[in-house]
C-alpha cells in the first residue's frame, strides 16, 4: 500500500546519496513507511556528510569530527550514534557516538541508527536486533524487521506472516493479515483483503478493517479514507473533526497536521481550524517546530505561524532531527538549522 | 539436518563425541569439556603449517594438508602418501599410508598401500590385526572395522571383541552403540551384548546426557530413547541429532531447534541447519552463511559469515571463508574474533 504523497521519496533518494547502494528503506514497501509520530529525537550525534569528494561526519556546528577515509556508506544517525560502513572480510558498520569515538562494530550487510535503544542488523538477508553496545538482543531469524516504536517492532515471521515483537525478543502478536504497521498510540495498522483496521497490542482488532485506506496514529489521530474522502478518528474510533473530510489529509503531529481540500496544501490545528493558508504542492508534518513544504518544484521549511524559515531552494529536503536538517541542492548535500542558516553549505 | 545425521556421515558427530570421551566425563553428563589442543592447520599459498591458539604461527607451509590434532598428533599428507606430525611439525610417522585417521583414541585407523585397513599406535607401529576393508576412529574404547559387508568391532589393543555381523555400525558413547542387524536397528553394549531395540528403523549414537534419537518400525518422525530402551521425551521431531553437551538439534516444521534433556527449547525452530555443541559452542546456519551460538543464552556470539564452520575444539574453531578455489581457511576464538586471518 502507498500512501498518499504526504512524505515523498526525497528521504530515500537523500539515503541513496550518502549511501550509494541498493536496499535503503524498509524491508518491504507497505504500511508505515514514514515515520512521523516517533519520539523526538534531540540527541547530541554526528551527521554524514561530504567534503572533496570524501565521507566525513561533521558536528551540528559544522565542524568535521571524523574523517571517513576507507568508509563506503553512511547512515543517519539518532540517539547518538551514527553508523559508518567499511569493508573488511565482509560488510562491516563502526557506530559513531558524538565525539566521533567508535561506541561498537557489527560485522552487517545492513544496518540502522538506534530507535528506543534497539539498532535493527540484516545479517546474511535475516533481521536481528543488537542494543547500543553491540550485542545481539536475538538470533538472525526474521524475515523483516522495523525499527521499534512503543515497545514493539513489527517483524515478519519466518514464514513470512506479520507480527509484533516485544523488547525481550518475544513474539507477542502474530496474524493473518496483508500488512501490519508500527505501533502508534497503542494501536498498529493493519490491511485485510484490501481493508485497514487496527489492533491493540494483544492483537485485538479494537477497530475493525472498515477503511479503504489509512495511515498510522499520529498526534493521537489516524487519518483514514472511506470511499474519496480522507478524515481523521481518534484511538476509540470517533471523529473529533465531525463531518469535515479531505481530498488528502496528512499525520497530527506538534497540534498541526497537513490537509488538502482542493489543489493546495494547508495545516489545521486539532479542532480543524486553517492554521497555515494552502500554498504547498506537498507539505509534511511538523518535526521540531518546523514543516518540510514544496512551493512548485522546490522544497523549504516553515514555522507554524506559516513563515518560511528561507526561500524554496532545494531539490530534496530531510525533516529536522536534532536541530539539523539535511538538504539537497544540486545533487549536492548540506545541513540548515531551524532558522534556515546554513552549518553545512552543500558541496561536493 | 546436518548430513553428519545420515549414517555415511557418522563420522563428525563420532569425533565430537569420542573427543569428549577421550578427556573424560563426569557421570552426570552435558558439561562442557574443553579440549587440550596444541596446534591448529593453517593453509599458506597451498602449503599447510600449524598456529598455537594465540594464532602465532609455529610450524611454517610444509604439508600438503594438515587434519586437526588429535592426541597430539595431526595426520599429515605429503605428495600422496599420508603420515602423522608433531604440533611442532617434526615428523612422528612417515608418510606411508593412502590414508590416516584421527587418533581419537590410543590408536588410528590407517588405510596401508599393501593390506587393507589397519590401526596404528603413535609410533606408527600396527597394532592388532589388518587386511580390513574399512576403520572407523576410535570412541568410547572401540572402533568399527569392516570386513566383506560386516561390521564389527576391536578394543584399543587391537584385538576383534565383537566379530562381524553388523549391516553397519555407529559409535560406542556412555558404553552403548547403534548397529543395524537382520531386526532392524538395536543398540549394543561393549562386550557385543544386545542392550535393546529390534524395534527400530533407524538409531543414532548415544549421549553424555543419556538419550539417543531413533525412529521406530514404520514411523517417519524421531524420538529419544534413554540407556534403558524407554521412550524418554514424549515429543517427536522431523529428525533429531545426537544431545552434545546438553543440548540436542532437531527439526520442527521444517526448520531447526536445539531441545534440552527435557524437551524445552534452547534455541526454537529458528534454524536452516545446525551442528553439535563443542566447548559450549554449536554451529548454526539462519539463511546462507554459518556462525556461532553460545550455550548460555543460545545467541550468535558473531554475525554469520563463514560458508563453513567447524566444531570448536582448544577454544578455536575453524572457519571458511568463500568456497572452491576461492576457500580460505581461518580460525576464530569462542567470541568469534579472528585469531587467524582466512588465508589459502
Amino acid at each position: 500500500m502507498r500512501h498518499d504523497s504526504i512524505r515523498s521519496a526525497s528521504v530515500r533518494a537523500l539515503l541513496l546519496l550518502l549511501l550509494p547502494l541498493a536496499a535503503v528503506g524498509c524491508d518491504v514497501v507497505g504500511i508505515g513507511d514514514d515515520t512521523p509520530d516517533a519520539p523526538i529525537d534531540t540527541s547530541e550525534r554526528l551527521y554524514p556528510a561530504v567534503q572533496g569528494g570524501d565521507r566525513v561526519l561533521i558536528d551540528k556546528t559544522g565542524r568535521v569530527v571524523v574523517d571517513l577515509d576507507g568508509y563506503n556508506g553512511t547512515r543517519e544517525g539518532a540517539e547518538g550514534l551514527t553508523p559508518a560502513r567499511f569493508w573488511d572480510n565482509g560488510q562491516n558498520w563502526d557506530y559513531y557516538d558524538a565525539q566521533g569515538e567508535v561506541a561498537f562494530s557489527i560485522r552487517a550487510d545492513d544496518a540502522y541508527a538506534p530507535s528506543e535503544g534497539l539498532i535493527r542488523v540484516k545479517l546474511d538477508n535475516k533481521w536481528t536486533f543488537v542494543d547500543t553496545e553491540g550485542r545481539f538482543l536475538i538470533n538472525p531469524y526474521l524475515n523483516g524487521a522495523r525499527d521499534f516504536s512503543e515497545g514493539f517492532s513489527r517483524v515478519r515471521t519466518p514464514d513470512w506472516g506479520y507480527g509484533l515483537m516485544d523488547r525481550t525478543g518475544a513474539i507477542v502478536v502474530e496474524g493473518e493479515f496483508d500488512d501490519l504497521g508500527d505501533m502508534r498510540a497503542g494501536r498498529a495498522l493493519f490491511e485485510d483483503d484490501e481493508s485497514y483496521g487496527y489492533i491493540d497490542a494483544t492483537g485485538a482488532r479494537v477497530i475493525e478493517a472498515v477503511y479503504d485506506e489509512a495511515r498510522e496514529f499520529s498526534g493521537g489521530r489516524a487519518a483514514v479514507r472511506q470511499g474519496q474522502r480522507w478524515f481523521y478518528i481518534d484511538t476509540s474510533d470517533n471523529r473529533p473533526l465531525g463531518s469535515t473530510t479531505f481530498i488528502s489529509a496528512g499525520d497530527y503531529a506538534e497540534g498541526l497536521a497537513p490537509v488538502r481540500t482542493e489543489n493546495k496544501w494547508e495545516y489545521i490545528d486539532e479542532s480543524g481550524a486553517r492554521r497555515v493558508e494552502p500554498l504547498f504542492d506537498e507539505a509534511r508534518p511538523f518535526r521540531e517546530g518546523r514543516a518540510a513544504v514544496q512551493i512548485g518544484d522546490f522544497w523549504t521549511f516553515i514555522r507554524p505561524d506559516g513563515t518560511q524559515i528561507r526561500d524554496a531552494e532545494f531539490d530534496e529536503v530531510e525533516d529536522f532531527s536534532g536541530g539539523l536538517a539535511a538538504v539537497i541542492a544540486g545533487e549536492q548535500l548540506g545541513y540548515i538549522d531551524t532558522e534556515g542558516a546554513y552549518v553545512w553549505f552543500p558541496r561536493d | 539436518m546436518r548430513r553428519s545425521l545420515l549414517p555415511a556421515g557418522l563420522l563428525a558427530v563420532l569425533l565430537t563425541l569420542s573427543a569428549c570421551d577421550a578427556v573424560g566425563l563426569g557421570g552426570d553428563g552435558g558439561s562442557v569439556v574443553r579440549q587440550d589442543v596444541a596446534a591448529f592447520p593453517v593453509q599458506i599459498d597451498s602449503l599447510w603449517g600449524f598456529i598455537d591458539v594465540e594464532g602465532r604461527l609455529t610450524v611454517p607451509p610444509t604439508f600438503d594438508f594438515a587434519d586437526e590434532v588429535y592426541g597430539d598428533l595431526s595426520a599429515v599428507r605429503v605428495g600422496t602418501l599420508w603420515g602423522y606430525a608433531r604440533p611442532d611439525g617434526s615428523i612422528a610417522v612417515e608418510p606411508q599410508f593412502q590414508v590416516a585417521g584421527r587418533f581419537t583414541g590410543r590408536l588410528a585407523p590407517v588405510r596401508t598401500t599393501t593390506d587393507g585397513w589397519a590401526f596404528v599406535d603413535p609410533t606408527g607401529a600396527t597394532v592388532g590385526a589388518s587386511g580390513y576393508d574399512s576403520a572407523e576412529p576410535f570412541s568410547d574404547g572401540r572402533a568399527a572395522v569392516r570386513s566383506g559387508i560386516l561390521w564389527g568391532y576391536v578394543d584399543e589393543n587391537g584385538t576383534a571383541v565383537i566379530e562381524p555381523q553388523f549391516a553397519a555400525a555407529g559409535p560406542f558413547v556412555n558404553g552403548l552403540a547403534p548397529v543395524q542387524t537382520a531386526d532392524g536397528w538395536q543398540y549394543i553394549r561393549q562386550n557385543g551384548e544386545i542392550a535393546f531395540g529390534g524395534t527400530f528403523d533407524e538409531a543414532r549414537p548415544f549421549s553424555d546426557v543419556g538419550l539417543a534419537p531413533i525412529r521406530e518400525a514404520g514411523a517417519e518422525v524421531w524420538k529419544y530413547v534413554d540407556a534403558s530402551g524407554q521412550i524418554a521425551l514424549n515429543t517427536t521431531y522431523e529428525t533429531a541429532a545426537p544431545f552434545t553437551e546438553g543440548y540436542a538439534a532437531v527439526r520442527v516444521g521444517s526448520r531447526t531447534a536445539f531441545i534440552d534433556r527435557e524437551g524445552a527449547f534452547l534455541v526454537g525452530p529458528e534454524l536452516a541447519e545446525a551442528g553439535a555443541f563443542s566447548e559450549g559452542l554449536a554451529a548454526v546456519r539462519f539463511n546462507s552463511r554459518w556462525t556461532y551460538i553460545g550455550r548460555e543464552d543460545g545467541l550468535i556470539v558473531t554475525s554469520p559469515s563463514f560458508s563453513a564452520a567447524r566444531p570448536f575444539r582448544g577454544g578455536l574453531a575453524q572457519v571458511t571463508l568463500g568456497s572452491d578455489d576461492d576457500a580460505r581457511v581461518g580460525y576464530v576464538d569462542m567470541t568469534g574474533d579472528y585469531v587467524w586471518e582466512p588465508t589459502n
